[in-house]
């Protein structure tokens, strides 16, 4: 039936958890792709043959079966790029190697491009040095705060210019801002007042 | 929605009384207003988050608002079961402001744990009655409704849902004929079938 | 290539205009990959031109929400309601009807072997989708009966009792497919629209109920429907929000939660393949 092989992509997606991203399908997208332009060929073919007594039923099941096919790769494209997205903010500019690697070259694309676009806005809020939007998305308490390394990460240099090698389980006392992206990217841990 | 932390930010600005250990003979400055001077012994006014950061260096003694002790509050919560609606409160942030002191500051409030019970129980009891009441909205099908004298941290507990769910009904109730998307939309616009409307095609 | 954007007058469309680019002609003269397709590269340049403004909502989403089409469509992805891209109101559609055909189709090869198994007498019977059907209504070539979820017998146990019923087995997407049947010119379709509402109502509180209690109610949500499972977890993460922030307090910050399920999965992954 038509529109099958597009309904197999969402499922696919819903499938998936909402924070993960599964492989770029090329060869369903082409599947889908080459069924659109048959069903637009055999739409002109039926005009062309038959000037009067169209099988209108026939002509409008396949226009309906084009649109569908097209909101479907839409939504499909779309959704991907939605959590895409939420992992900018979640996780940062760089990507897990494995989420990456099932992206599509647009899709990488358009992520560096977005990246791009949010550090440069970033860039212009306030006087100079401009404001990290994805920092502080809480409300901070302090201004520093005492981390425990979870890994041997090697080392970090502070905004002070001084090099800290984080050992696991050392705990050190860093600034909110450098401490935050390594919580969130799991490599320290917040010790609890 | 917004987190709870987020409206504990908010909470934070609220005013308290500290009595300073140290002295400081001009103002402070803030963003938020002037606060001063600090004389060692002498209560003052000042933001609950100043207060806080303060207390944690250890050079000022929170004085407990006037609302909160056992007294004070059990009176507000009797008053609560006896009215219908929800009761004024002394202060928009009673939950925020209670939890933030008797974390920082819990020897400068006398039985803490009494007014953390007692707190709670307010807490329970109009977060119960807030959600009869939505509740009742979504039963009864009212289009309209004013709740008076809701905390922020209690509308932010229907927050997320009451708007999802009444998005939900309206899907619902749209009327029969309307079109739910584009791609329906180009379907019913064929309802008037010729040959002329794929002319396009060609 | 003949892809355009459309305006439409209708405002309640309007909002998609930005991001789907309606196709006006069918035909398609050559296709490669779709990463060839202009309206990859037009949704990409758009979301380009979308993106910042936004995330200023990580403040709090729900303020930021106005008239502008841009904003509007940032919501869009964990909406409610069904718009274009939503996967749900996508897969409503897909659910099957039983209809038959008062008028023969023809030039439609999957529907070819349904007449060539019975004589012409008796209307064959076929099971299609909604969306199809919706197509061969304009023609008037169908009819169908509602669906067993939406039939009166059903309509009478929801009435009865709507909390005692397992929506989600019954049928997946109960409200939105419900809401799309009773679009369709059927005698039951008002009866079928009262039923949705009224059920949706009922079964409010209990939603709500289980959603703000955080035993374990993995068997309760099971029985929820699409759209209730959206509230209920939107529900549930606020009412978690508030439980963390009474225990520990604020001010803590936390692994990102996608990595925490990455690294869970990886460790899932690995002992399934010991």
């Amino acid at each position: 039936m038509y529109c099958d092989k597009v309904i197999e992509l969402l499922k696919e997606l819903e499938r998936s958890r909402e924070d993960t991203i599964p492989p770029y399908n090329n060869d369903g997208i082409n599947q889908v792709l080459s069924e659109m332009k048959t069903l637009d060929a055999e739409i002109i073919d039926f005009l062309r043959k038959q000037k009067d007594n169209l099988p209108l039923d026939a002509i409008r099941l396949r226009r309906a079966a084009i649109e569908r096919n097209k909101r479907c790769l839409m939504t499909y494209i779309w959704t991907r790029l939605q959590r895409l997205k939420e992992m900018r903010w979640e996780i940062g500019a760089i990507l897990p190697s494995d989420v990456r690697q099932n992206l599509s070259q647009s899709e990488i694309e358009w992520f560096n491009n977005y990246c791009k676009t949010l550090v440069s806005y970033m860039k212009t809020i306030g006087s100079d040095t401009g404001l990290n939007l994805t920092q502080d998305t809480k409300p901070p308490k302090s201004l520093y705060t005492e981390v425990r390394s979870l890994v041997d990460a090697g080392k970090l240099e502070l905004e002070s210019g001084e090099v800290l090698i984080l050992r696991k389980n050392s705990q050190y006392m860093l600034s909110r801002s450098q401490a935050e992206p390594l919580i969130r990217q799991g490599i320290l841990e917040q010790v609890r007042q | 929605m917004m987190h709870p932390a987020e409206i504990e930010f908010l909470a934070e600005n609220e005013i308290i009384q500290i009595v300073p250990t140290f002295n400081h003979a001009s103002h402070v400055h803030l963003i938020c207003g002037s606060y001063g001077p600090f004389r060692a012994g002498l209560p003052l006014n000042v933001p609950i988050w100043v207060a806080l950061n303060l207390r944690q260096k250890k050079t000022c003694r929170i004085l407990a608002p006037d609302w909160m002790t056992v007294d004070k509050l059990q009176e507000r919560l009797e008053e609560e079961k006896a009215s219908k609606f929800f009761t004024q409160l002394p202060t928009n942030y009673y939950l925020e402001i209670t939890q933030m002191l008797l974390t920082v500051a819990s020897e400068d409030i006398p039985q803490g744990n009494d007014i953390k019970t007692a707190v709670k129980d307010l807490w329970d009891l109009r977060i119960a009655k807030l959600r009869s009441s939505v509740d009742l909205f979504v039963k009864e099908g009212r289009v309209q409704a004013s709740l008076n004298h809701l905390t922020p941290m209690e509308i932010n507990s229907v927050r997320p849902v009451f708007p999802d769910t009444l998005d939900a009904l309206m899907t619902l109730h749209e009327h029969i004929n309307s079109s739910d998307d584009r791609e329906d939309s180009s379907q019913s616009s064929g309802a008037t079938p010729s040959s002329t409307s794929f002319s396009l095609s060609l | 290539m003949n892809f355009c954007r459309q305006t439409q007058s209708n405002s309640k469309t309007k909002s998609f205009n930005t991001n789907s680019i309606n196709l006006k002609s069918s035909r398609i003269d050559s296709v490669a990959s779709l990463d060839d397709f202009p309206f990859t590269k037009k949704i990409l340049t758009n979301y380009l031109n979308e993106i910042l403004i936004l995330r200023c909502h990580c403040v709090e989403p729900r303020r930021f929400q106005d008239n502008t089409t841009n904003i509007k469509e940032i919501n869009m992805y964990r909406n409610i309601k069904p718009h274009y891209f939503s996967i749900d109101a996508i897969m409503a559609a897909q659910e099957k009807i039983q209809c038959s055909f008062i008028k023969k189709v023809e030039h439609v090869d999957f529907l070819d072997s349904i007449y060539s198994d019975k004589d012409e007498e008796s209307d064959p019977k076929i099971e299609l989708p909604l969306w199809m059907v919706k197509v061969f209504l304009v023609g008037k070539s169908i009819q169908f009966d509602m669906p067993k979820a939406y039939n009166e017998i059903y309509r009478g146990v929801l009435t009865a009792d709507a909390n005692v019923v397992d929506l989600f087995k019954l049928c997946k997407h109960f409200y939105l497919f419900g809401k799309f049947l009773s679009q369709l010119e059927h005698r039951e379709a008002y009866e079928v629209r009262r039923t949705l509402i009224q059920t949706f109502i009922d079964r409010f509180k209990q939603t709500m109920d289980w959603a703000q209690n955080i035993d374990d109610n993995q068997p309760c949500f099971n029985r929820l429907d699409c759209l209730e499972r959206l509230i209920f977890n939107d529900a549930r993460v606020a009412q978690q929000h508030l439980n963390i922030y009474l225990t520990e307090g604020s001010g803590q910050m936390e692994i990102a939660a996608m990595i925490l399920n990455y690294r869970k999965r990886k460790i899932h992954e690995s002992r399934v393949l010991e």
